[in-house]
C-alpha cells in the first residue's frame, strides 16, 4: 500500500461526505449509523483482523493504528498512535488515517512485526494476535526509540519491587508498556515479548515511517446527520460551545474512553455527540511560574510526554491509569467531565489543588477542583460548558505518592485510591494536602487527616495518629470490587506506607 | 550411541516451526466464527440476549419490539426447541 500525506489544500470541505483513509483506501462514512463504532465499521468492510474481545478497552484485540499529531512537533509531524477501535464513533475518524494488521503486511510480504511474532510463536489462537501487531507497531514507529542495551528500569527504586514494573524497555528501547492493553490467554506473553525486543529499526525506504515525516491529517469539520443520531467535530472552540449551547444534552467526546463502555455495554446512544478531540484551544500546554497549564483533550499520554516529569504525581498517576491504548485516547477532560468516584486522575489532581477552567458562548470561568464535584457524577459544570483546561498550581510539594489498591496491577478500576502532594520544612509538615477516591460519592480531600498533619513533626508519632484519621475518612460502601471494611483498612495503612517508603528514599539518599 | 538415538537427516521434532497459521494471525487474514458472516452469503447471524438479573423467573416475553428492528428475521426462545 502507499501511504502519502494528505494534499494540504484538501483541508476543511463541509460539503463534502465523511471518509477515512484505511490502510491507504479512502473509505466512505457516507450512511453509517452515527453510534456505529469505528471497530465494527471496520469489520463490515472486511477488516476482520481487529477483533472484540471485550468491547469496553481492556482486552486490546480492536486495537488499530490512527496517525495522530506527532506530541513533540504537532504541526509538521505524525506519529503512529495505537488504539482501541471499539470504544470510538466511527465518525470521529473522519479526515483520518487508519492502519489495521491487513495494512501492515501480507503472508507473502511481512511487516518486520509481523514476522517477529510469526517465527517466535507470539500467537496460538491467534484471536489477540492482529490487536498486539498493531500496539507493538506503534512502539516499532515511536520517533524517540533508541537502542539501549543499558535499559532496563527507569522507576524510582525506593518503591520497591514495584517500582521496575512501571517501566520495562528492551536492548532495543522498545517500551514494553507499550502492550499494557492487550491481553493474551494463551502464550503466556513471553514469545510476544521476546518478539517485541528482537525488532529493530524501521528501515529508511518503510512507507510508514515516511509517513510520520509528514504533517498528521488536518482537522475536518464532521457533520453526520443518520437516523440514529448526529455526531458533529467543530473545529474551534466559539464553534464548540456555540453547538453545545444549542444542544446542551449532548455528548462529549474526546477519546470516547468511557462514553464507548456506555455505548457497547449499556447500550446508550447519542442523539448528538460533538467530538471535542482536536480542538486546539483544548489542546493547549503551558508552563508559567504560576501554574501548568494542560489542555482538556490532551491525550493522558501527550501530556506524560510533554511533562517530562515536571509533575512527579502525575508520572505515579499514569502508568496505573487502565492501560497504555487507553492512555492514548483519554483525555483529563473526559475523567474530570464523568467525574466518576472512581476517576483516577481527581485524588491525585486534588492532592495538586488542580483549578479548572471552564468555557461556554458566556466566556470562561474558573472553578477549584476542590470545589467541583457536588453529587455522585454531578458537578457544578453546566450543560452548556465544557473543561477547557486543568491548571496545576506550582510550586509543586515535595513528597508526592499516588496509592491505587484495585485487584489487578494494571488496567484495572480502583476500590481505593489516595493522592498525596506533602511538604516538610525543617522537619515539620507546612502543608498537607491528600485527595481519596472510591471512598464516597465524589472523589474528596481528606481534610480531617490534612489538619492531623499540618503543623505538627513529620515523625512516625504523627503519621501514626494521621493514619487513624485517615481511615475514618468519607464513607466507603460495600460494592464489587470491595467492602467498606477493606477501604477503610487501606485507607488506614497508606500513610504508614507512605512515610515509610519517603523515610527509606531519604536514608538513601543520605547515604 | 545406537542408530536410533542420533538426529535424523531432516528432522522435524526440535526444529524451531512457526505456527501453521502463524502468517493468518498476524496479517489478521485468519478467519473466526464472527469473522465469516460478513464473507457469506444469505448468512443469518444469531445474537443471545440475556435478562439482567443474574436470579429471576422470567414471567413475560414478548419479542414483538424486537422483529421491528431492521435486519431481524426471528427471535429464537424456548418455544422454539422440541421437546423443552
Amino acid at each position: 500500500m502507499t501511504i502519502t500525506a494528505p494534499d494540504s489544500r484538501t483541508t476543511d470541505s463541509p460539503g463534502s461526505p465523511p471518509q477515512v483513509t484505511v490502510n491507504g483506501r479512502l473509505c466512505s462514512l457516507d450512511g453509517v449509523p452515527a453510534n456505529t463504532t469505528a471497530l465494527n465499521w471496520l469489520r463490515d468492510l472486511g477488516l476482520t483482523g481487529a477483533k472484540e474481545g471485550c468491547a469496553e478497552g481492556e482486552c486490546g484485540a480492536c486495537s488499530v493504528l490512527v496517525a495522530r499529531p506527532d506530541y513533540a512537533d504537532p504541526e509538521n509531524r505524525t506519529q503512529w498512535t495505537a488504539i482501541n477501535a471499539c470504544l470510538i464513533p466511527a465518525g470521529t475518524l473522519d479526515g483520518g488515517e487508519v492502519v489495521t494488521s491487513e495494512g501492515l503486511g501480507t503472508p507473502e510480504a511481512l511487516h518486520p512485526v509481523q514476522r517477529e511474532m510469526a517465527v517466535r510463536g507470539g500467537s496460538q489462537c491467534g484471536y489477540c494476535t492482529p490487536g498486539f501487531v498493531c500496539s507493538m507497531a506503534a512502539e516499532y514507529y515511536r520517533a524517540d526509540r533508541a537502542d539501549n542495551p543499558e535499559a532496563s528500569y527507569d522507576a524510582d527504586e525506593t518503591l520497591g519491587h514495584v517500582a521496575h514494573l512501571e517501566s520495562e524497555h528492551g536492548p532495543n528501547g522498545f517500551d514494553l508498556h507499550a502492550m499494557s492493553g492487550n491481553l493474551c490467554r494463551c502464550t503466556g506473553y513471553r514469545p510476544i515479548r521476546d518478539a517485541a525486543y528482537a525488532l529493530g529499526m524501521p528501515p529508511e525506504d518503510d512507507a510508514f515511517a515516511t509517513r510520520l515525516a509528514s504533517p498528521p491529517p488536518p482537522v475536518r469539520r464532521t457533520r453526520i446527520a443518520e437516523p440514529d443520531g448526529e455526531l458533529v467535530r467543530p473545529t474551534s472552540l466559539a464553534e464548540a460551545t456555540a453547538v453545545l449551547g444549542e444542544h446542551p444534552d449532548a455528548v462529549l467526546v474526546a477519546g470516547s474512553t468511557d462514553w464507548g463502555v456506555e455505548v457497547n455495554i449499556r447500550g446508550e446512544r447519542a442523539a448528538y455527540a460533538i467530538a471535542v478531540d482536536r480542538l486546539p484551544e483544548l489542546r493547549g500546554f503551558d508552563v508559567s511560574e504560576d501554574w501548568i497549564e494542560l489542555g482538556a483533550a490532551l491525550t493522558l499520554t501527550e501530556i506524560e510526554r510533554r511533562l517530562q516529569g515536571r509533575i512527579p504525581l502525575l508520572d505515579h498517576v499514569f502508568p496505573q491509569f487502565a492501560s497504555r491504548l487507553i492512555r492514548n485516547g483519554a483525555t483529563l477532560g473526559g475523567n474530570l467531565g464523568t467525574g466518576s468516584p472512581i476517576g483516577d486522575t481527581p485524588p491525585a489532581l486534588l492532592a495538586l489543588e488542580a483549578v479548572l477552567v471552564l468555557a461556554s458562548t458566556e466566556g470562561e470561568r474558573v472553578v477549584a477542583l476542590a470545589d467541583y464535584f457536588t453529587g455522585y457524577r454531578s458537578s457544578v459544570r453546566r450543560a452548556d460548558e465544557l473543561i477547557k483546561s486543568v491548571r496545576i498550581p506550582l510550586p509543586l510539594a515535595e513528597i508526592n505518592a499516588f496509592h491505587k489498591i484495585a485487584k489487578r496491577r494494571f488496567d484495572d478500576i480502583s476500590s481505593v485510591a489516595v493522592g498525596y502532594a506533602i511538604d516538610v520544612v525543617d522537619g515539620e509538615v507546612v502543608k498537607a494536602r491528600i485527595g481519596l477516591g472510591g471512598v464516597a460519592a465524589t472523589p474528596i480531600r481528606a481534610l480531617d487527616t490534612e489538619t492531623a498533619l499540618e503543623s505538627r513533626p513529620w515523625s512516625r508519632e504523627t503519621v501514626r495518629v494521621a493514619a487513624g484519621v485517615l481511615r475514618q475518612e468519607g464513607t466507603p460502601i460495600d460494592d464489587q470490587r470491595a467492602t467498606a471494611d477493606y477501604r477503610a483498612a487501606m485507607l488506614g495503612t497508606s500513610l504508614l506506607k507512605l512515610y515509610a517508603q519517603q523515610s527509606r528514599r531519604e536514608e538513601r539518599s543520605e547515604s | 550411541m545406537s542408530a536410533l538415538s542420533e538426529r535424523p537427516t531432516n528432522p522435524v521434532v526440535g526444529e524451531a516451526l512457526p505456527h501453521e497459521s502463524a502468517s493468518l494471525h498476524v496479517t489478521g487474514l485468519a478467519l473466526y466464527t464472527d469473522d465469516l458472516v460478513g464473507r457469506t452469503k444469505d448468512c443469518l447471524h444469531a445474537y443471545p440476549v440475556q435478562v439482567f438479573q443474574a436470579h429471576a423467573k422470567v414471567t413475560r416475553l414478548d419479542t414483538a419490539p424486537a422483529l421491528e428492528v431492521p435486519g431481524v428475521v426471528y427471535v429464537l426462545t424456548a418455544a422454539d426447541v422440541p421437546g423443552v
